[in-house]
């Protein structure tokens, strides 16, 4: 038997290949018992040697390929800029929202005031006229002189009203005058004008106030509601300092909270139920 | 026999290149079979048994892997392998013989492959075929040359393909 398996090899060598062939004919027919099952057995090994060829091809592929190394690299490139943008929007969507929830929270704390949210759309570049332009108009309900607040304080009033747009002259404006009541003492004076400090805003002026008038630094500055622009009792600022020169009255500087450069969200107050209020 | 232990390396490399790399990475039907040339490279340098055994293994082991005819490839393989046997049977482990053989052998096994398909209804673009088959030829037949000096011991016959 050895000696014909060392003589005639090729007798073997053609059974072979006529079963084989009869094997492949019926493999094609899917009529072999137990491929499936080989089949079935190798898949874990064929899947490790997959994933072995995956990592080896794209190392080479890498290696030997600059362009897909530049592909990938500006595809990178675009996708770090994609998300960049997209964080930069979330981060302001969460500003806005955080904005949007204070105005909501002092809303909801004033229940005898109806407002009108609106976002600021632009700013004059007069540098002599201190105004703002809203996103809301007549068509809202806005009108000339409705109050235009914040959480923080009083913004200013509407000055010029256009369909889906109004201006609003604000607090910072050098002839803007309201009627204001220092909130301990009850005492009540005239807010307006601008105390500069370094070039800076850093407040306005609280003229005629009464001679014995107790006014503190600290002391609560609230809209007094005379004028019957201001709905009474809103927030404009805090006194910094007091000028008491002996002149039967007096004057003080009062610091408003509002961020007037960097104002993007308003409420103007289109109406007071007076029943409550 | 320590030549012979480079066949268990060799063959893990073939059928991992027959199965999973030229697959992957060539375009066109560009397969050389890297086993096959492994098969006649042992059939002309040690013993035509050792490319009988290799052809069946590497045959059977391809067709499981990644052919859905099951033998068609060990049936192809061996019959190149008979065809190298006979160029070099009677010439020694001759260099031109054995590349001689090794080029019909091969050709042998794709066209054997081929006839086969057509056979079970496989319809094909006769030019991508020659363009793809002819370098798969190629490059199986001029595989043999390294292969067989892997393989090749002074022992059995004298140096490998004079």
């Amino acid at each position: 038997m050895r000696k014909l398996w060392k003589n005639r090899p090729m007798w073997i060598a053609l059974i072979a290949i006529v079963l084989l062939i009869v094997l492949a004919a019926y493999s094609a027919n899917g009529a072999v018992a137990g491929d499936g099952l080989f089949r079935s057995a190798l898949t874990p090994v064929s899947a490790f040697l997959h994933g072995v060829q995956e990592d080896v091809g794209a190392f080479f592929t890498r290696v030997f390929t600059p362009s897909v190394l530049e592909e990938e690299n500006a595809r990178l490139r675009a996708t770090v800029l994609e998300q960049t943008q997209k964080l930069a929007l979330l981060d302001e969507t969460e500003k806005e929202n955080a904005r949007l929830s204070e105005l909501l929270h002092f809303a909801d704390a004033n229940p005898n005031l109806h407002f009108v949210t609106a976002s600021v759309i632009g700013r004059d570049s007069n540098p002599y006229i201190d105004t703002i332009i809203l996103n809301a108009g007549s068509r809202s309900g806005v009108t000339e002189k409705m109050a235009v607040i914040t959480a923080d304080g009083v913004v200013g009033r509407v000055s010029e009203v256009g369909p889906n747009w109004c201006r609003v002259k604000t607090m910072c404006d050098e002839k803007m005058r309201i009627s204001v009541t220092v909130q301990r003492t009850r005492d009540e004076g005239m807010l307006g004008g601008l105390y500069e400090e370094d070039g800076a805003i850093a407040g306005t002026y609280l003229y005629y106030l009464p001679g014995k008038a107790d006014v503190r630094v600290g002391d609560t500055i609230r809209t007094s509601g005379i004028g019957g622009f201001f709905p009474k009792g809103l927030y404009v600022g805090t006194v910094i300092a007091v000028n008491d020169e002996g002149r039967g009255t007096h004057d003080a500087i009062v610091s408003m909270d509002i961020d007037f450069l960097h104002l993007e969200e308003a409420l103007i107050v289109v109406g007071v139920d007076e029943a409550i209020g | 026999m320590k030549r012979r232990l480079w066949l268990i390396p060799l063959t893990i490399l073939a059928l991992f290149l027959d199965c999973f790399v030229f697959p992957a990475i060539t375009r066109s039907g560009f397969r050389p079979l890297c086993a096959m040339s492994l098969a006649l490279a042992a059939t002309a340098e040690t013993k035509v048994q050792d490319g009988i055994l290799l052809a069946i293994v590497c045959g059977l082991l391809t067709d499981l892997f990644c052919n859905p005819y099951l033998g068609l490839s060990a049936a192809a393989y061996l019959i190149a392998v008979c065809i190298e046997y006979g160029f070099v049977k009677n010439r020694g482990a001759k260099r031109l013989p054995a590349l001689f053989g090794a080029l019909t052998a091969s050709t042998a096994a794709e066209a054997a492959i081929l006839l086969f398909s057509l056979i079970i209804g496989a319809r094909f673009d006769a030019l991508g075929l020659l363009r793809a088959t002819l370098p798969s030829i190629v490059l199986e037949t001029l595989l043999v040359l390294p292969i067989a000096a892997a393989l090749h011991t002074e022992e059995k016959g004298g140096p490998a393909f004079r």
